[in-house]
C-alpha cells in the first residue's frame, strides 16, 4: 500500500533556513551571549521544567484570585474575590505598577481585604509579581530584620493561582492600610507616613497614611528641614536629632541595611506613642552592592561619633545573630527547600536570563535556583570576607 | 546603589524568548511525529515508505499545541482537545497516514498542556506497538 502525502521534506528546509537567518538578526540585534542565555531560559523552561508533571502546589499555602481577563494597567482596579479552602474573601484590587517594556509578567497589584483571610495576619497586600529571587531575598531580610529587632512588615511566599490559566510563586507584602500594619508577631502598630527612595531630601515626596497621622507628617517635614539646614550647629542637630526621632531605632536600621548593603525603597516612619518619637519600619528595599551613602538621615546620624560608636555595636550584634550564629544561612536554606517543589510546579516564574540583563522572562528552574542561590552567596561570601578582615585586624593588634 | 542599564531593545528580547518557545514546542512535538513516523514506516515495504511527518499531521497537531498552551483558562482545554480528537478522526479516515493521526493529536495535546513527561511516554508506547505490530494488522 502506497502512502501518498507529501512529506516536509522541502518546506521544511525552507522553514529551518528562516529560522536560522532570524536567530542571526536576534543575534545581531541581542549581542550573541545575550541571545543565547534567552534562548537556554526559554527551551529549558519549556522543554525541561515540563516533566515535573506532580502537583506540588501544596508545598506552599497556595490560594486563588479572581481578577479581570486583561493584564491591568498602573493605577486601575476594580472588585474581585480570593478564594481559600474554598471560601471566596473579597476585595478590592488596585494594580500597582505597569508591566515593564517587553516583559511578559503580569503587573503587581494591591489588595484590600474587607475580610482577614487566612493567608496573612493583614487584610492589605502587595502580591509581588517580579523575579521570584528578588521576592526571596525581600521576604528574607524583612525576616531577619524582625530577628534583630527592627521593626518590618510582614511577608511571605506563598503559591497563588491568577485564573487564566496564570499560576505561580508570588511574594506577599503586607501594604499599611488605615495607617496600621502587623509585624511577624502579629503587633499592630501605626504607620504615619510613607516615603520614596531619598525621601530624607524632599517632604512633598511624603504622604500620610491616614489623615490622623498628620501630625506625623509635621514631624517628618520639621526633621528634613533640619538635616536640609547646614546653617545648625553639630549641637544644635544633635539635641533636635534626639527630640524626634528614636535614634537607637535608626540605628539598628540602618545596621541592618548596611550589613546587606541594601536601601530602604520605600522609607516608612511610625510615630512610637510612648516615647512621641519616630521609629522606621522596613517596608521594601532595593540591593545597591554597597552602602547607601545617599541618605541623608543616615549620614547625619552617623556625623556623630556616639552614635556611631552604637551603630557599630548594633551591626556587630545584626552580624553576629544572622551570620555567626547561622540564621541567615538557615533560614534562607529552610525557604529554598520550601520554594524549591513549587518552583518546580511554576511554569511561568519570572527571572532574569542573565545577571546583566534588566529585562524579566519565564525563566527554567535551573536559572530560578541559581539567581536564588546567586544572592545567598554573595551575601554570605561579603559577611565572610567582613569576618576574616575582623579577625585579621584583632589579630594584627593582639601581636603588636 | 545598582542600576542596571536600561535595555535599548525591550521588545526585541522578549519576542526572541517568544520565539524560542514557539520553536521548542515545535522541535518536541517533531521529534515525537518523526518517532512514530519511522515506526509506523517500518510496517511497510522500502517501496511504500511514506514521509517520517506529513504537513498534515505536523499543521493540526501544532495548532493544538499551541491553542492550549495560550488557552488554560476554564473548559478551553477540554474543548480543544475534543475538537482535534474529532477532526483527527475525520481525517484519518481520508488522509494518511491513517494510523497516526489520532497518537499525534493526543501527544500534541499533552505537549499543550506542559505534560511532557506523559507526551514523552506516549510517544513512546506508540512506537513500540506501531513497530510490534504486523504490516497486516494496518
Amino acid at each position: 500500500m502506497k502512502q501518498h502525502t507529501a512529506g516536509i521534506g522541502k518546506g521544511g528546509g525552507v522553514l529551518f533556513g528562516g529560522i536560522l537567518v532570524s536567530f542571526v538578526v536576534f543575534g545581531v540585534f541581542l549581542t550573541p551571549g545575550r541571545a543565547l542565555r534567552i534562548a537556554k531560559a526559554a527551551s529549558f523552561n519549556l522543554a525541561i521544567d515540563g516533566f515535573f508533571e506532580q502537583g506540588a502546589e501544596d508545598a506552599l499555602p497556595a490560594f486563588a484570585l479572581q481578577l479581570p481577563a486583561r493584564t491591568p494597567r498602573s493605577g486601575e482596579g476594580g472588585n474581585g474575590s480570593l478564594v481559600h479552602a474554598g471560601i471566596a474573601y473579597p476585595f478590592n484590587w488596585k494594580a500597582l505598577e505597569d508591566v515593564p517594556e517587553g516583559s511578559r509578567r503580569p503587573a503587581s497589584i494591591g489588595l484590600s481585604l474587607e475580610l482577614q483571610a487566612p493567608i496573612a495576619p493583614c487584610r492589605a497586600l502587595r502580591i509581588d509579581a517580579g523575579p521570584v529571587a528578588q521576592s526571596f531575598q525581600q521576604h528574607l531580610l524583612l525576616r531577619c530584620a524582625n530577628t534583630v529587632g527592627v521593626d518590618a512588615i510582614w511577608s511571605d511566599v506563598q503559591y497563588v493561582d491568577l485564573g487564566r490559566g496564570e499560576a505561580g510563586i508570588r511574594g506577599l507584602f503586607e501594604w499599611p492600610q488605615g495607617g496600621w500594619v502587623t509585624d511577624a508577631a502579629f503587633r499592630q502598630m501605626a504607620v504615619s507616613t510613607v516615603g520614596p527612595m531619598s525621601a530624607w531630601k524632599s517632604p512633598e515626596t511624603w504622604h500620610a497614611t491616614a489623615t490622623e497621622h498628620d501630625g506625623a507628617m509635621k514631624r517628618v517635614r520639621t526633621l528634613i528641614g533640619v538635616l536640609a539646614d547646614t546653617a545648625l550647629s553639630s549641637y544644635a542637630r544633635h539635641d533636635s536629632l534626639l527630640r524626634m526621632v528614636d535614634v537607637d531605632a535608626f540605628l539598628r536600621y540602618y545596621a541592618l541595611l548596611d550589613l546587606f548593603q541594601a536601601a530602604d525603597q520605600r522609607p516608612a516612619v511610625l510615630l512610637d506613642p510612648e516615647r512621641d518619637r519616630l521609629r522606621p519600619l522596613l517596608m521594601a528595599t532595593a540591593p545597591c552592592g554597597q552602602v547607601d551613602s545617599s541618605n541623608a538621615l543616615r549620614a547625619m546620624l552617623l556625623s556623630d561619633m556616639s552614635w556611631r560608636y552604637r551603630y557599630e555595636g548594633y551591626q556587630q550584634e545584626a552580624f553576629r545573630i544572622l551570620h555567626t550564629e547561622g540564621f541567615y544561612e538557615g533560614e534562607a536554606h529552610r525557604l529554598q527547600r520550601r520554594l524549591t517543589p513549587a518552583l518546580r510546579t511554576d511554569r511561568r516564574k519570572v527571572g532574569m536570563a542573565t545577571a546583566d540583563d534588566p529585562a524579566e522572562y519565564p525563566v527554567d528552574l535551573g536559572r530560578a535556583r541559581e539567581e536564588i542561590r546567586s544572592l545567598r552567596r554573595t551575601c554570605i561570601a561579603r559577611w565572610d570576607e567582613r569576618a576574616a578582615a575582623t579577625t585579621n585586624t584583632t589579630g594584627n593588634g593582639t601581636d603588636r | 546603589m545598582i542600576t542596571l542599564a536600561a535595555d535599548p531593545h525591550p521588545w526585541a528580547g522578549a519576542l526572541f524568548h517568544a520565539l524560542v518557545e514557539l520553536l521548542t514546542l515545535l522541535a518536541m512535538l517533531l521529534v515525537a511525529l518523526a518517532l512514530i513516523g519511522f515506526a509506523w514506516n517500518r510496517g511497510f515495504r522500502p517501496a511504500d515508505r511514506g514521509p517520517l511527518i506529513t504537513w498534515p499531521v505536523l499543521i493540526l497537531s501544532y495548532t493544538l499545541v499551541l491553542l492550549l498552551q495560550h488557552l488554560r483558562a476554564d473548559l478551553w482545554p477540554a474543548i480543544i482537545i475534543a475538537s482535534g480528537i474529532v477532526v483527527a478522526g475525520f481525517l484519518s479516515r481520508a488522509i494518511y497516514p491513517l494510523a497516526l493521526w489520532l497518537p499525534s493529536v493526543l501527544i500534541a495535546a499533552l505537549l499543550g498542556l506542559g505534560f511532557n513527561l506523559s507526551a514523552m511516554l506516549l510517544t513512546l508506547i506508540t512506537t513500540l506497538v506501531l513497530l510490534f505490530s504486523t504490516h497486516r494488522g494496518r
